[in-house]
C-alpha cells in the first residue's frame, strides 16, 4: 500500500495545500512551526478520523485543527492498494463528529468502497487500530520506545504471526480478563464474591451459634417447663387430696361413735335438738324444783301446823271439860261469880237490912202506934206491893218481851255462835275427812307418817262430827224454845194483867202509882213513921228484893253449877277454872288460828301442787322424748333431776368428745388450710414460672429468624462458596494454562523478533550491537548484548537508545506486516544522532525504502536531499 | 439363612379371612424431617414448602380419623432435634391431641435421637402417645389383643441392629414393631440400626414398620413377617422424587392388607430436556412442554398441566447450543412461572464448539484448548473434568469476548 497524494484543502494553518509521494523514500523538509506535525495529523486524521476527546486543545484534534476562520476542516488522501487500485479518501470534520463527512471511493471508477470503515478505513488498509497504528508505523521524535497500546494489537499481531493474523485473540485482554474475574471472585481487599460469602458465611455461623444458643435454652427451658408442669401438676393433685380432706373434715357429719350411741339409746333426733331440749327441760325443770320445793315448804308448814295443831288439840283433850262449855262461859262465871259475889253481898246486905229493918221495925211499932190513920193502906204488906210492883215491872218486862227485837238479838246471837259452831265443826270434819284419805294413801303406800295422818284426820272428822250434831241440835232446840217462850209470854201477859187488875181492884188504885200516891198521901201523912215506915219499907223492900233474889239459892245454884263445871272441868276452884279456862281458851284459840293458817296453807298447797303439776306435765313433756325417760315415774324430782343430769352429763361428755374431735378436726384443718395456702403458693409460683419460662419460649425467637432459615442459607452459602471456588479454581487452571499456551506462542515469535530486531540494530549502528532480547510482555523492554553481556538500555546514550527502539519499531513492523508494503513514518527520528550513525541510518533506509514507502518529516537537512520542502511550498 | 417363603396372594387372602376376627388398623409413616433446611429453594420456597409439610402432616391425621385407624406408627425423623422450633412442636402436640383414641406409636431415629434434650423428653406428650424409649419395649394394647414393639435412637449413630437375637414374647399374639433403621444386604454394615433380612424373619412380628428410607419400599415379607419402608410423607430435595405418601392398612396375624397411599402435597419431578438448536426462549420453552408430553396425541394435556401447576420441577437443559445464545435463567424462570407451581432451572447445556477443530490451529486459542483438552484427558475423576471443562469454557472466553461471562449461577 502506497500514499500517493493528499489535498489539504483545510486543516489547521494549512490551506490547499497538495503534495505528493514518492514510492520509496520520502524526506518533508520544513522549519518548525511549517506544518510538518500538521500534515503528519491530517494522515493520521485521513485514516483514522479524529476521536480525541480530551480537553485540552494539543491533544484534541478537532480543535486544534479546525480552523478558527472556517467551521470545518477536510481534504483528500489517494492511496494505492496492494493490487495496484487507487482510492480517494475525501474527508471533512466539523466541530463534533457527527459532522463529519468521509467519503472512499475508487479513484478512477468513482465507486465507492464500502468494504471499507467508513470512520477508520485504516482499520482495514493497515489491519491495525489508532493506537497501534501510532505505536508501530508512526515512529515519533524521541518518542521511539514503545509502551503496549491499548488494544494490545502488536502482542496480537505478534502472537498470530504464524497465522497470517486474522485472529483477534489477545493473550494480555484475556489474562487481564481472567485475572479480573479472579479479583471479582476473591479480591485483595477482601471485596470478591467468595470473600463476601466468606464473611457472609461468619456472619451466618455467629448468628447460626446465637440461634444454636437459643434453640438450646428453648430444649432447657423446655426441659424447666415440663418440670414445673409436673411439680405444677403435683401440687395441685397434693392440694386435692387436701381440699377433700378438709372438705372430709368440715362434713364429717357422719355421727360419731359415742353419737351414735347416744342416737340409739338416748333420742332420735339431733344432738343440737337433744341439747336444745334439755335446756329447755332444764329451764322448766327449774321451775318445776322451784314449785317444788315452795310446795315442799307448803307442805312441811302444813304439817307443822298440823303437827302444832294436833299437839294443841291433845292439849285441849285435857281441858275436855272445858269443851262443852258455854260460849260466853267465862263471862257467865265471871257473872255468877259476880252474882255470887252480888249474892253474896246481897245476903251481907239482907243481914244488914234485915238489922236495920228490926232496928227500923221497932222504931215503926214504935212509930205505928203514933200513927193510925189510913192504917188499912198501910196495911198492906209489903208482899202485895211487892207483887204488884213485880207483876207492873213483869208486865212492863213482858211488854218489853213482846218487842221481839229485844227477845230476838238475843237468841239471834245465840244462833249465831252456834251456827258459827256448826260450821267450823262441819270443816273440821271434812279436813278430817280429808286426812283420813291420807291414812287410805299410807294404807297403800305403807307410809307410817301418812297413816297417822290420816289417822289424826279420822280423829278430828269424828269429833267434829260430834261437835256439829251437838251445835246443830242445840241450835234447833234453842229455835223451838224462843217460839213457845213468845207463847208464853203473851199468856202471862194476860194473866199478869188480870192479876193487876184484881190488885188495883182491891186496892181501888188504877195503878201502882195510884196506890203510891195515896200511899205517899198517907204517908204524907204519917210523916216519920211514914217515914222510917217507908226506910223500913225501902229496906224491906230492898231486903225484900235481896230475898227476891233468893241469894243463899242462887248462890247455891251457882255454887252447884260451879261445881258442876268445876267437876266437868276438873277444877277445884274458880281461878283453877279461870286458869284453865284462859288455857283451854289459849289452846282453843291458837287451835283455831292454826287451824285457819292450816287451812290457808292447804289452799297455798293446794295451789302450788297445781302449778307443780302443770310445771310437771310440761317437763314431762320434754324428758319424755328421751327414750331412756319413765314417763310413769310422777311427781319424782330426784329422778327428773337425775334424769337430766344424766341426759346432761351425757349430752356434755359428747359436747366435750365432740368439741374434742372438732377441735382435733379444726386443728387439722388448720393444718390442712395451712398446707393448702403454701401449696396454693406454691402452685401460683409454680405457674408464674411457668409462663415465664412460656413467655422465654415464645419470644425467645422473636426478631429471630428460624435456625434453619440459618442453615438453609449457610448451606445455600457453601454451596454458592464451593461453586464459586471451583470457578475460581477453573479460571486459575485457564489463566495458567492460557500463559502457558501463551509462552509456547511467543517462544515463537520472539525469536524472530530479536533476530529482526538485531538485524536492524546491526545495520544501524554498523555492527556494534548485533543481539538484543526483547520482552513484549514487559512494555517490549529491550536489552542488549554488549560485550557480552546484556544490558539495559538506560545505560546506553541517548542516540543508541533511540536506534534500538527505531529498530524495534521496524521490526515490529517488519513482522506485523511481513510481505506487506505499509508505509513508515518517521518524525525527526534521527534527532540524536551524531553524523556516523545519521549516514547509517539514512544508508538503511535507502535500502528499505527500496520495498517500503517511507516518509521522513524533519526540520533538519539530512545527508540526502528531501523531496518535499515546505518552506519552499509556502 | 433360610429363605422367605413366599405365599400367594390367595393364601394370604385366606389367612387373612381366618385371622378376620383380629386385624388392626394402621397408618404407618416416617422422616418428616420437620424444620429441616432445605437449601435446593430460595428462602420463601422453603417455607412454603414447610407449611406443605405441616399440612401434610394434619392430613395424615385427618385421614388416620376418617379411616378409622387404630394405630399410627411413626418411625423416626419426624424432625431434626437440633433445628425444631417450639412451634412445631406444639403444632404436632395439638395434632396428636386430636387424633385421640388413636394410639401413636413414634420410635425416635437418628435426626430426632431420644437424648436428654430431645424434645420427646422435654415436652409432655398426650396420653395417646406413645414414644418407645432407647431399650426395647412393648406396649401391650388388651382390647386389639395386640403388642407393639419399639425403641428409639439414643444418640444420632446406633452400630448394633436393635433387631438382632428379637423374638417376640407371645407369638400368639398379634406383634408389630416401630423402628428407625437400615436394611443392610448380605454382610453390609450400616451406622444407622443396621437390620438383617434374616432379622426380620427371625422376629416374629407380623408387622414391621420402619423409617430412615425416605422412599417407600413396596410391602415386603420374610418368614411370616410383612415390613415395609413408608418413605417419606412429602418429597424435600430433588432427590425425593415422584409420589411420597404413608402405608395403610390392616395387619392380622400372618396377614398384612397394606397398600401404600400417596399423601404429599406436591410431588418433586425431575425433567431433564434436551434443548440442542435451541436459539432462544420459545424453542427451550417448546423442548419442555415435548419432553412434558404436551405434543403427544395421547396423553391428557389438562391432567399434565394440572400437575405441573401443582408439583414442584427441577428442569436441567442439556445439550449443545449456539455459544452466540446465552440462556438467562432468571429470564427462563419466569417464563416457565405462567404454566409452572415452581420450576427450577439447572443450565447444563454446552456451547456449540469444535474444540477439536480448534486445537489444531496454531495460535494463542488453538493451542490454549489444545492443552486444555490434554488435560481434560487426564483428569482423574468426574469433578476434576467438569473443572476443567469450566476452565476451558472461561478460558475461551476470556480469549473471545475478552470477559469472563457469569457462571455463577
Amino acid at each position: 500500500m502506497k500514499i500517493r497524494s493528499i489535498y489539504i484543502k483545510s486543516f489547521g494553518k494549512l490551506k490547499n495545500l497538495n503534495l505528493e509521494f514518492q514510492d520509496g523514500l520520502n524526506i518533508i523538509y520544513g522549519s518548525n512551526e511549517s506544518g510538518k506535525s500538521t500534515i503528519q495529523h491530517f494522515l493520521k486524521a485521513m485514516f483514522y478520523g479524529m476521536n480525541s476527546q480530551k480537553r485540552a486543545i494539543a491533544d484534541n484534534e478537532r480543535k486544534r485543527f479546525i480552523p478558527w476562520n472556517d467551521t470545518r476542516a477536510g481534504g483528500q488522501l489517494i492511496f494505492q492498494d496492494e493490487n495496484g487500485k487507487e482510492y480517494v479518501i475525501d474527508r471533512s470534520f466539523g466541530t463534533l463528529k457527527k459532522e463529519d463527512n468521509t467519503t472512499i471511493y475508487n479513484f478512477i471508477t468513482g465507486q465507492e468502497a464500502v468494504f471499507l470503515d467508513n470512520y477508520q478505513p485504516g482499520k482495514e488498509i493497515f489491519g491495525l487500530g489508532e493506537d497501534a497504528f501510532e505505536k508501530t508505523l508512526f515512529i515519533k521524535q524521541l518518542g521511539a520506545k514503545v509502551a503496549m497500546d491499548k488494544e494490545d494489537e502488536i502482542m496480537k499481531k505478534l502472537s498470530n504471526i504464524q497465522e497470517s493474523g486474522q485472529e483477534d485473540l489477545s493473550y494480555n485482554k484475556a489474562r487481564i480478563a481472567l485475572e479480573n474475574y479472579k479479583k471479582s471472585l476473591r479480591g485483595s481487599r477482601k471485596q470478591g464474591k467468595l470473600d463476601i460469602l466468606e464473611d457472609k458465611i461468619m456472619t451466618l455461623r455467629i448468628e447460626q451459634q446465637e440461634l444454636e444458643a437459643l434453640h438450646q435454652s428453648n430444649i432447657e427451658d423446655s426441659k424447666y417447663l415440663q418440670e414445673s408442669l409436673n411439680k405444677i401438676q403435683i401440687l395441685e393433685h397434693n392440694l386435692e387430696q387436701a381440699l377433700k380432706r378438709k372438705n372430709e373434715f368440715k362434713n364429717s357429719s357422719l355421727p360419731s361413735e359415742e353419737e351414735r350411741k347416744f342416737k340409739e339409746k338416748y333420742f332420735e333426733g339431733t344432738i343440737k335438738e337433744a341439747e336444745e331440749l334439755i335446756y329447755k327441760a332444764t329451764e322448766v325443770y327449774v321451775i318445776y324444783k322451784e314449785r317444788y320445793e315452795a310446795f315442799k315448804t307448803s307442805e312441811e308448814e302444813g304439817n307443822k301446823l298440823k303437827g302444832l295443831l294436833d299437839i294443841e288439840l291433845a292439849e285441849l283433850k285435857h281441858y275436855e271439860g272445858f269443851q262443852g262449855l258455854e260460849e260466853n262461859i267465862e263471862r257467865k262465871i265471871n257473872t255468877l261469880a259476880v252474882e255470887k259475889k252480888e249474892l253474896e253481898g246481897i245476903l251481907q246486905q239482907q243481914s244488914l237490912l234485915q238489922d236495920e229493918v228490926r232496928a227500923l221495925q221497932g222504931r215503926i211499932a214504935y212509930l205505928n202506934n203514933e200513927l193510925k190513920e189510913d192504917g188499912k193502906l198501910i196495911d198492906i204488906t209489903t208482899e202485895e206491893e211487892n207483887n204488884l210492883i213485880k207483876l207492873e215491872e213483869r208486865l212492863q218486862s213482858l211488854s218489853h218481851a213482846i218487842e221481839a227485837e229485844q227477845l230476838k238479838d238475843n237468841k239471834e246471837i245465840k244462833r249465831d255462835i252456834l251456827k258459827d259452831k256448826s260450821s267450823n265443826f262441819r270443816f273440821l270434819m271434812l279436813a278430817g275427812f280429808l286426812m283420813s284419805l291420807a291414812m287410805i294413801y299410807g294404807g297403800i303406800s305403807k307410809s307410817l307418817p301418812a297413816v297417822i295422818i290420816g289417822l289424826v284426820g279420822l280423829l278430828t272428822a269424828i269429833y267434829g262430827y260430834s261437835q256439829y250434831k251437838k251445835a246443830n241440835s242445840q241450835l234447833l232446840a234453842l229455835t223451838k224454845k224462843a217460839s213457845e217462850e213468845i207463847e208464853l209470854i203473851l199468856k202471862e201477859k194476860e194473866e199478869v194483867e188480870q192479876k193487876l187488875m184484881d190488885l188495883y181492884n182491891k186496892y181501888q188504885v188504877k195503878s201502882y202509882m195510884d196506890l203510891k200516891t195515896k200511899l205517899d198521901g198517907c204517908r204524907s201523912t204519917i210523916s216519920t213513921i211514914e217515914g222510917i215506915k217507908g226506910n223500913i219499907l225501902v229496906k224491906e223492900k230492898q231486903l225484900e228484893k235481896l230475898k227476891a233474889i233468893k241469894a243463899e239459892e242462887a248462890i247455891d245454884k251457882i255454887e252447884k253449877y260451879f261445881l258442876k263445871i268445876f267437876s266437868q272441868c276438873n277444877c277445884a276452884d274458880l281461878d283453877d277454872f279461870f286458869q284453865g279456862l284462859k288455857v283451854y281458851n289459849d289452846i282453843q284459840f291458837t287451835v283455831f288460828k292454826l287451824q285457819d293458817q292450816y287451812k290457808n296453807k292447804k289452799d297455798e298447797m293446794e295451789k302450788k301442787y297445781e302449778t307443780l303439776t302443770s310445771a310437771e306435765k310440761e317437763l314431762k313433756y320434754y324428758l319424755s322424748r328421751f327414750k331412756t325417760f319413765d314417763s310413769t315415774k310422777d311427781n319424782n324430782i330426784v329422778y327428773y333431776e337425775t334424769f337430766i343430769e344424766n341426759v346432761k352429763e351425757v349430752l356434755e361428755s359428747l359436747r366435750i368428745s365432740q368439741e374434742e374431735e372438732s377441735k382435733r378436726l379444726t386443728n387439722l384443718i388448720d393444718c390442712l388450710d395451712e398446707e393448702i395456702a403454701s401449696l396454693n403458693r406454691e402452685i401460683t409460683v409454680g405457674k408464674e414460672f411457668k409462663k415465664d419460662i412460656e413467655h422465654k419460649i415464645e419470644t425467645r425467637f422473636n426478631n429471630k429468624r428460624e435456625l434453619w432459615i440459618v442453615e438453609e442459607e449457610l448451606e445455600q452459602c457453601r454451596e454458592q462458596i464451593a461453586k464459586l471456588k471451583k470457578l475460581y479454581e477453573a479460571s486459575d487452571i485457564a489463566s495458567n494454562v492460557l500463559e502457558e499456551a501463551f509462552q509456547e506462542v511467543q517462544s515463537n515469535f520472539i525469536p524472530s523478533l530479536n533476530t529482526e530486531v538485531a538485524n536492524i540494530l546491526a545495520k544501524v549502528t554498523a555492527g556494534k550491537y548485533n543481539k538484543v532480547t526483547v520482552s513484549p510482555m514487559n512494555n517490549y523492554e529491550i536489552k542488549v548484548q554488549h560485550e557480552e553481556s546484556l544490558r539495559c538500555l538506560d545505560f546506553l546514550s541517548g542516540g543508541t537508545f533511540d536506534q534500538v527502539y527505531f529498530s524495534l519499531r521496524l521490526a515490529l513492523c517488519n513482522l506485523i506486516f511481513k510481505g506487506k508494503s505499509i508505509p513508515v513514518f518517521l518524525d525527526d527520528t534521527f534527532i540524536q544522532y551524531d553524523e556516523h550513525r545519521l549516514n547509517n541510518v539514512m544508508k538503511f533506509l535507502q535500502e528499505y525504502s527500496k520495498d517500503h514507502q517511507v516518509m521522513i518529516f524533519t526540520c533538519r537537512k539530512l545527508p540526502l536531499k528531501e523531496t518535499i520542502n515546505l518552506d519552499m511550498i509556502q | 439363612m433360610q429363605t422367605a417363603k413366599e405365599v400367594p396372594f390367595g393364601t394370604s387372602l385366606i389367612l387373612g379371612l381366618e385371622a378376620f376376627m383380629n386385624t388392626v388398623k394402621i397408618i404407618h409413616c416416617s422422616d418428616f424431617h420437620f424444620d429441616t433446611p432445605f437449601k435446593e429453594y430460595e428462602k420463601d420456597m422453603a417455607e412454603k414448602r414447610k407449611e406443605d409439610l405441616r399440612e401434610t402432616f394434619t392430613n395424615i391425621i385427618r385421614l388416620a380419623k376418617d379411616e378409622g385407624v387404630q394405630l399410627i406408627l411413626i418411625a423416626g425423623d419426624i424432625f431434626d432435634n437440633s433445628t425444631v422450633t417450639y412451634e412445631t412442636i406444639s403444632t404436632m402436640k395439638r395434632l396428636f391431641e386430636q387424633a385421640q383414641p388413636i394410639h401413636i406409636f413414634i420410635s425416635a431415629g437418628n435426626h430426632d435421637p431420644l437424648n436428654s434434650n430431645s424434645y420427646y423428653k422435654t415436652v409432655s406428650w398426650p396420653d395417646n402417645v406413645h414414644i418407645f424409649s432407647t431399650d426395647m419395649e412393648k406396649v401391650e394394647i388388651e382390647e386389639l389383643g395386640l403388642r407393639v414393639y419399639g425403641r428409639s435412637f439414643g444418640s444420632s449413630y446406633e452400630r448394633e441392629g436393635f433387631l438382632r437375637n428379637f423374638t417376640v414374647e407371645d407369638p400368639a399374639k398379634l406383634n408389630i414393631m416401630v423402628l428407625h433403621g437400615d436394611v443392610i444386604q448380605g454382610n453390609g454394615s450400616s451406622a444407622y440400626n443396621p437390620i438383617t433380612e434374616s432379622d426380620i424373619y427371625n422376629s416374629g412380628l407380623d408387622y414391621l414398620a420402619l423409617g430412615h428410607i425416605h422412599q417407600f419400599s413396596g410391602i415386603q415379607r420374610k418368614g411370616n413377617t410383612y415390613w415395609s419402608y413408608s418413605g417419606c410423607a412429602e418429597g424435600r430435595g430433588f432427590d425425593e422424587l415422584g409420589p411420597k405418601g404413608i402405608v395403610i392398612g390392616e395387619i392380622g396375624k400372618g396377614y398384612a392388607k397394606l397398600e401404600f397411599q400417596e399423601i404429599c402435597k406436591r410431588r418433586i419431578q425431575v425433567l431433564e430436556v434436551d434443548i440442542s438448536e435451541a436459539e432462544n426462549y420459545d424453542d427451550i420453552i417448546l423442548a419442555i412442554n415435548k419432553k412434558l408430553g404436551l405434543h403427544d396425541e395421547g396423553q391428557d394435556k389438562a391432567e399434565i398441566l394440572d400437575n405441573i401447576k401443582r408439583d414442584i420441577y427441577k428442569i436441567i437443559l442439556q445439550g449443545e447450543i449456539d455459544e452466540e445464545f446465552i440462556i438467562n435463567k432468571s429470564v427462563l424462570e419466569e417464563k416457565l412461572q405462567e404454566n409452572f407451581y415452581y420450576a427450577k432451572i439447572v443450565d447444563l447445556s454446552e456451547v456449540k464448539i469444535d474444540y477439536n477443530a480448534l486445537a489444531e490451529e496454531f495460535n494463542l486459542k488453538g493451542v490454549f484448548v489444545k492443552k486444555m483438552l490434554e488435560r481434560i484427558s487426564l483428569a482423574k475423576s468426574k469433578e476434576e473434568e467438569d473443572k476443567l471443562r469450566l476452565a476451558l469454557r472461561i478460558g475461551l472466553e476470556a480469549l473471545d469476548y475478552r470477559q469472563v461471562r457469569n457462571h455463577e449461577d
